[in-house]
């Protein structure tokens, strides 16, 4: 893939942002970040990171992004930790901590003490917290919904986040009240990337011949991890309820995360749900599969996004930016993007996901009303560039408040 | 001589800002120690985010009244705090809680929304970047402001004059030093709801062409008339 630079984004966001970007990195003066998550492919966060990182070395600062180690039996307790964020009711035994303290100290070398910002993605590297000096600033960015997380497991990863200068939260009620000042930064999208860029004709005939999907029939289309959050089984339902009256397919499509140790049971479960049905496609696609997202997004003609709990909800901000149609769960960061009945349709129960899958599959016309005010929400709000001048902004801010040189 | 009059455009850190209103008690409480930063971002956040207040003049507070509380009365209260204090964070703190608990004492009784309802209070810090564009006379300050972009209009017009921003300029402010008094104080009485901010815009850009006679005859550009967006205090 051709490396993108800042100038390429001209055309969507004007040339005057992005000479406020190199204004506010300028007036960083050269400084360092280092961003520490745990998976280097498959999420969100790493899609962030992957195109957030060399944009920031392009504005001025010496970026890096160093992805920590785990074995197994970590990730398996991460998941546990991952699940009691959403509220799941999980066994915490001292053990599980121990591991996780562990797998942290395994990983104290990789940070890097001389970076004068370490910003901690997620929960399984805030053990790291433990190695930060009095010269670093460093920020807790939780990308999920903590709400109903579990006191014990909050009490334990709590102490670590506290001990940062600055935390991130998607929305205002995911702020934990840790004492220290919590700034809201919704993610981005990059419109550039392979996932989000323009597509040909014949890339979308290729990729739609590769996956066997025929587009004879009307697509209602999920993209996301096989993980019961995404409530696919509910999404099966609902499309269901829409066959009955109007013709459609559905696509189910996703992967396992590196990090989701889960991902293949809830396959599983979500292939029996759709036994009996030959127009339910499931794609286990790899976490490299990002044209094959691309170009299913581009064909379906409903993206659904049924989430039971979602931190943000990146695949509808994608859908939106391809100027789709959406259906999406009233959950989490999605009702800051899905404005009902103006950028797309929001919905609370299966028998209301599949009203207006519906509406839309019988109304394109006010279908793609919707999905064109979807698309410039997103431009304004949600791709990468508004996303890194927001992070120089707040940079630049931290920065100020300490007496920072440089800033 | 003047110092130059030089733009910028904000950006916009939007921070937790500790309270969270389940009920009018709560809203009386969350209003009564809230941050001026959280009040100013719940007064004007639309003017930012979506370059006029929403339909009705309605800020946040009036909004959750209406559309969570269910009361409408109050809620029309709450989108008329403007009247009784334009552009200021502690009058208008004061009003509004003067009204929610005037309001209160009539109830029999206290309605709780349901979880995920409330109205998480927030704040908001402006960092501002020059754009580089200066002025150093009304002409070249009227040439800038036709093509400003909203963001930067709410800066320099609005914003400004609430709180100090770092490195930003109030207009009407500007155009008192540079010895235009009448038409700073004019700047000045500028009121902004329920105008959209490309109103607001056209009518400064207006009040800048009568200035500067550019019709001939001294009278207004006519971008807009001059009964507009003003604050008769």
């Amino acid at each position: 893939m051709a490396t993108v630079n800042l100038a390429d984004y001209a055309p969507l966001v004007g040339q005057s942002m992005l000479d406020e970007i190199k204004a506010l990195g300028e007036k960083l003066g050269g400084a360092s970040i280092q961003h520490i998550n745990s998976t280097a492919v498959g999420g969100g966060v790493a899609e962030i990171l992957a195109r957030l990182v060399p944009l920031m070395g392009e504005a001025g600062l010496k970026s890096e992004w160093t992805v920590m180690e785990g074995t197994p039996p970590f990730f398996q307790v991460t998941k546990t930790f991952h699940n009691a964020f959403h509220g799941v009711k999980v066994d915490v035994t001292p053990d599980m901590l121990e591991t996780y303290r562990e797998a942290n100290r395994q990983n104290y070398n990789k940070v890097d003490t001389g970076a004068n910002f370490v910003v901690v993605h997620d929960q399984q590297p805030l053990g790291l917290t433990e190695v930060m000096n009095q010269q670093q600033k460093w920020i807790w960015y939780c990308h999920i919904d903590p709400v109903d997380v579990d006191h014990r497991v909050w009490r334990f990863l709590g102490s670590f986040a506290g001990k940062c200068h600055a935390a991130i939260y998607h929305l205002p009620e995911y702020a934990k009240g840790l004492g220290l000042p919590e700034y809201l930064l919704p993610p981005a999208i990059d419109p550039l990337s392979e996932k989000n860029r323009e597509v040909t004709a014949e890339e979308k005939a290729q990729v739609l011949e590769r996956l066997g999907i025929l587009l004879d029939k009307p697509i209602v289309l999920q993209v996301s991890r096989f993980d019961r959050l995404k409530d696919p089984v509910g999404v099966i339902q609902a499309y269901k309820m829409v066959k009955k009256i109007t013709p459609c397919q559905l696509i189910l499509a996703g992967g396992g995360a590196a990090d989701d140790p889960e991902g293949a049971q809830v396959l599983a479960e979500v292939r029996e749900a759709s036994e009996g049905d030959p127009d339910i496609h499931i794609l286990d696609l790899p976490p490299t599969a990002n044209l094959e997202i691309n170009v299913l997004q581009r064909v379906a003609a409903v993206v659904v996004q049924k989430s039971l709990r979602e931190g943000f909800g990146l695949t509808v901000t994608e859908a939106m930016w391809k100027a789709r149609p959406v259906v999406a769960a009233a959950v989490g960061g999605i009702k800051k993007q899905v404005l009902h009945e103006q950028t797309g349709l929001l919905a609370h129960s299966v028998e209301g996901a599949a009203w207006s899958i519906y509406r839309i599959l019988n109304n394109p016309a006010y279908g793609e009303v919707l999905a064109k005010a979807g698309r410039e929400h997103v431009r304004k709000n949600f791709i990468l560039p508004v996303y890194l001048r927001t992070w120089l902004g707040l940079l630049n801010a931290m920065g100020q408040s300490e007496g920072y040189s440089g800033c | 001589m003047t110092k130059e009059f030089s733009f910028a455009r904000p950006i916009r850190l939007v921070r937790n800002g500790a309270f969270r209103a389940g009920s009018l008690s709560g809203l009386i409480k969350g209003l009564s120690a809230a941050r001026p930063e959280a009040l100013f971002y719940h007064l004007y956040r639309h003017y930012w985010e979506i370059e006029q207040a929403p339909e009705g003049g309605y800020n946040d507070f009036a909004l959750w009244a209406g559309e969570r509380l269910g009361e409408k009365v109050l809620a029309e209260k709450l989108a008329s705090v403007q009247l009784a204090a334009i552009m200021q964070i502690e009058p208008a703190r004061e009003t509004m809680v003067r009204y929610c608990e005037e309001y209160l004492g009539g109830m029999t009784g206290i309605y709780r929304v349901p979880e995920g309802q409330e109205l998480y209070f927030q704040e908001v810090t402006t960092v501002a970047i020059p754009t580089g564009k200066k002025a150093a006379n009304l002409k070249e300050l009227l040439e800038i402001w036709r093509v400003l972009e909203p963001a930067s209009v709410f800066l320099h017009l609005v914003e400004a004059r609430m709180k100090p921003v770092a490195g930003v300029q109030e207009l009407a402010g500007w155009l008192f030093t540079a010895g235009e008094e009448e038409l700073a104080k004019e700047v000045a009485q500028v009121s902004m709801y329920p105008y959209p901010l490309s109103i607001m815009q056209a009518y400064i850009a207006a009040l800048l062409e009568r200035r500067l006679g550019e019709d001939g005859n001294g009278k207004p550009g006519g971008l807009c008339p001059l009964s507009g967006p003003v604050n008769a205090g």
